[in-house]
């Protein structure tokens, strides 16, 4: 009965513990390897970083989702929707672009230093798969990856309005910092009448050597 | 006949609202004798006052309250709020074979509080609904065959039948699936028909047969011969655990089980779950230091499901053996890739010493046949690069490595002191050391348990659901994992109850370590989220006493988990909760059956002492709570609608 006591009294004081619970599991976290392999897979089926994504340059009037089943292949694919609404620009409502970015860090976006160097990865170009759905007068700029620099544009494309999946690379790609893995940017042409959006559908994001 | 209860049953019921005579009488139809018809009331009449601590603020969520932390918040003064809900109660048994219930409830207000704010009660208040049709049941039951439809009305699993693969999980936490959910679970139609000779065929199908499960149909076919039984299964559900649209998993088992030597049993089960062959998956294989992918210590293997992942065998026997125990189990269970990924052998042991004290000891091994895929990192840390073989699988892929088939090693030392073995110590499971475990019919003057427990997790896991605090299903995130424990993390648990004369008190103590059981607990390092955490080190002790009509109670939790299910999966435990209840039952006042009326007090207080792990739901604050319910109903003949305030149960 003594001993239930202590083991009981023990844990009551070890539940004070102020040191990091993590400390009880093997983190694999500290395991890298060094080197990178030919792809980085950013988006199938599921966005395969841990960054995630960011509505620009507000969220109304469009939703994004991650799982559709509207895909090129595998099971899911993005499909991102602007209805072509108003969105603020630094606080102010306008309808000229609303689009998305596959993150590197949330905590990190428009900080001086981006948070990735790619560098050494040796990575030359982007390659997703694409098909769109556009109101008349709305294009869809691709860029990627960005380094979050407002004043040097990321290499970048333009997207055909097609209705069939199309495959598309971005050939000149700079992977050197890297804040966003991938920006898409519907432009309204007409701005600043105001359009009817449009969707797009994005599958087997890659960065390839 | 069935004319005149329709027309007279409303006049009755508000008749019975202003009878305080009546007898208390449970609903359920089963108790009724034939041709007699029961209805009864509930009613639930309650207060909360309630403040947040200092450092706190509040803010309302579609169910669940939203704290946000700030040391430099003052406390808030104290609110009120009181609530009323009414229960309406039918059941009628026209013919011996026919017979039915219903349970409705209406809310006037709802008494909002910060303690398991997630409740039907709130829904309906949010939902502006006032009416819910809670549960029911329509059953037609002869000798050899029945039918019945039945809402939110609880069921067996069929490990007692033989189902050693878990087809059916056992349904009777209804309250708790309705208030998590707002949906009446278990809900459907079952007919069945047999004969000793020819055996029993019974075939279940509905929306939500078993929690969180979608549309499904279970059937069941047993026979018995002697004292040895054969079964045969057959489940196919839409189950929660997989993403995909449509989806449903179908299982096939056939199952056998045989007494020989006397009073020892065999079990043996063949499983085939056809789910999701034929599709590819990838396995990580060591290699050479530095010669697998990116300079990594692994080769990335491709392979594919196939039919033979679809089988699985499991094997049990129990026997007495006197010489050295009094009893042993072992049992083995092999499932395939698509069958559920696993090897898992158990055994356990069971002497008494002396007659009052029974020793259990109990071992578990598990481990997948194909472990997760670990989260590997190419690059370095500062621009790590995409996880080896695509990091930990995901809820979308051919199989995982869940909670469920994960590598684990587990040992169990329980002591059970009971001087009236006459009387079970537990009323359901053997060696389950929970308050509602415990039989109340035990009548030692004191009995008890210790147990402790050893667990070990030496590999991690791959990645599956959860649903959150609004019951929205989310996959673990990419890139983390529920890691491997470095060493076993201890726990125990100690009942004590004393039974003098007519007062009955009951203690436990219980503390240990526990991991959350989710990856989302295991992201708090790269996040900067500083309220989860994978691990608590926790401490709780309860007790509670009924002397005659007066009964009361304590508990005090220290880092244990929040709650519900939710917050161990997101890694959320309040630093302390202190919870306190008295009540006093009027039923020997009132010449009523012990509970029918019944005022009891309430004291809750969560406190945040250290500002670290933030619980968002929880926050910190008092509450304070007093109900007073009170059940009352009559039972009547049908034929003549005599209605006399009387027990209706069948002796």
């Amino acid at each position: 009965m003594k001993k239930t006591l202590m083991f009981f009294a023990a844990l009551f004081l070890l539940g004070c513990s102020d040191e990091s619970p993590l400390r009880y599991f093997l983190d694999p976290t500290d395991d890298f390897t060094g080197g990178y392999s030919d792809t980085y897979v950013i988006y199938d089926d599921e966005i395969k970083t841990k960054g995630g994504v960011q509505l620009i340059p507000e969220a109304e009037n469009q939703t994004f989702d991650a799982a559709s089943n509207e895909r090129f292949n595998g099971r899911k694919a993005i499909r991102y929707s602007w209805n072509g609404g108003a969105v603020r620009d630094l606080g102010t409502p306008q309808n000229g672009f609303a689009g998305f970015q596959l993150i590197v860090d949330l905590a990190a976006l428009d900080t001086a230093t981006p948070p990735l160097d790619f560098t050494a990865a040796g990575y030359t170009k982007v390659t997703f798969y694409a098909k769109t759905d556009l109101a008349p007068g709305v294009r869809v700029k691709v860029e990627g990856p960005d380094d979050g620099n407002k004043l040097t544009a990321a290499p970048r494309i333009n997207i055909l309005t097609s209705s069939d999946w199309t495959h598309y690379e971005i050939a000149s790609a700079a992977f050197g910092t890297v804040e966003q893995y991938l920006n898409v940017t519907f432009e309204n042409t007409l701005a600043p009448a105001q359009s009817g959006g449009g969707t797009v559908w994005v599958d087997d994001v890659r960065f390839e050597k | 006949m069935l004319q005149c209860y329709r027309v007279t049953v409303l006049p009755l019921l508000t008749a019975l609202l202003l009878m305080s005579t009546a007898g208390p009488i449970l609903a359920e139809s089963e108790n009724l004798e034939s041709r007699t018809l029961f209805v009864g009331t509930e009613v639930v009449l309650d207060g909360v006052a309630h403040r947040v601590r200092r450092g706190f603020s509040v803010s309302e969520g579609p169910l669940a309250k939203h704290f946000a932390y700030d040391p430099t918040t003052p406390s808030t003064g104290w609110s009120q709020e009181w609530g009323q809900t009414v229960y309406l109660d039918l059941a009628a048994r026209p013919i011996e074979a026919l017979s039915g219930e219903l349970r409705l409830a209406t809310i006037g207000n709802y008494a909002d509080r910060f303690w398991l704010p997630v409740n039907d009660q709130h829904r309906m208040e949010k939902e502006n609904d006032s009416f819910r049709w809670v549960s029911g049941n329509v059953e037609y039951d002869k000798d050899t065959y029945g039918v019945r439809a039945f809402r939110q009305v609880g069921h067996g699993g069929w490990g007692s039948e033989g189902d050693l693969f878990d087809l059916m999980p056992e349904q009777w936490d209804v309250d708790r699936y309705r208030r998590v959910t707002g949906r009446p679970v278990p809900t459907g139609v079952q007919a069945w028909a047999g004969s000793e000779s020819y055996g029993t065929l019974d075939v279940m199908a509905g929306p939500e047969l078993v929690y969180t499960y979608g549309p499904s149909v279970f059937t069941k076919y047993t026979l018995e011969r002697g004292k040895d039984r054969y079964a045969f299964f057959y489940r196919e559900a839409k189950t929660p655990h997989y993403g995909i649209e449509d989806e449903r998993q179908r299982a096939f088992e056939a199952a056998g089980r045989w007494d020989f030597w006397g009073g020892n049993t065999f079990q043996s089960g063949l499983l085939y779950q056809p789910f999701r062959l034929n599709r590819p998956f990838k396995r990580l294989e060591k290699t050479t230091p530095g010669a697998g992918v990116a300079g990594s210590d692994f080769l990335v293997r491709d392979d594919e499901t196939s039919t033979g992942d679809a089988f699985g065998f499991s094997t049990r026997v129990r026997m007495n053996a006197p010489a050295l125990m009094d009893a042993f189990s072992l049992g083995y269970t092999y499932e395939g890739l698509a069958a559920g990924n696993k090897h898992e052998a158990q055994a356990d042991v069971r002497r008494r010493f002396w007659d009052s004290i029974t020793g259990v000891v109990g071992v578990t091994y598990r481990r997948p046949l194909i472990g997760p895929v670990p989260l590997i990192t190419e690059g370095t840390a500062q621009n790590p690069g995409p996880p080896i073989g695509g990091g930990p699988r995901g809820p979308d892929d051919a199989f995982q490595v869940t909670w469920d088939n994960r590598e684990a090693k587990i040992a169990t030392l329980t002591f059970n002191f009971d001087p009236t073995p006459g009387t079970w110590l537990y009323r359901w499971r053997p060696e389950l050391l929970e308050d509602w475990n415990m039989n109340p019919e035990e009548d030692a003057g004191v009995s008890g348990a210790v147990q402790f427990s050893m667990t070990d997790y030496p590999t991690s896991t791959d990645r599956g659901i959860v649903f959150d605090e609004n019951h929205q299903l989310v996959v673990e995130p990419f890139g983390f994992t529920s890691l491997a424990t470095k060493h076993p993390l201890p726990s125990g648990t100690a009942l004590l109850r004393v039974i003098q004369g007519n007062t009955r008190l009951l203690f436990s103590f219980s503390g240990g370590q526990s991991p959350a059981n989710s990856s989302f607990a295991y992201t708090g390092e790269f996040t900067g989220d500083p309220n989860v955490k994978p691990l608590t080190t926790y401490f709780r002790f309860g007790t509670s006493a009924r002397r005659g009509p007066l009964f009361g109670g304590f508990d005090f939790a220290r880092d244990a988990w929040g709650p519900e299910d939710w917050h161990r999966q997101f890694g959320e435990a309040p630093d302390a909760v202190y919870q306190t209840h008295v009540g006093y039952d009027f039923a020997r006042v009132l010449g009523l059956a012990q509970d029918s009326a019944t005022v009891r007090f309430d004291y809750t207080s969560v406190q945040e002492t250290d500002g670290r792990f933030i619980v968002p739901e929880l926050g910190a604050f008092d509450e304070f709570r007093l109900s007073f319910t009170y059940r009352f109903g009559l039972v009547g003949e049908y034929a003549g609608l005599n209605l006399d305030p009387r027990p209706g149960r069948k002796s």
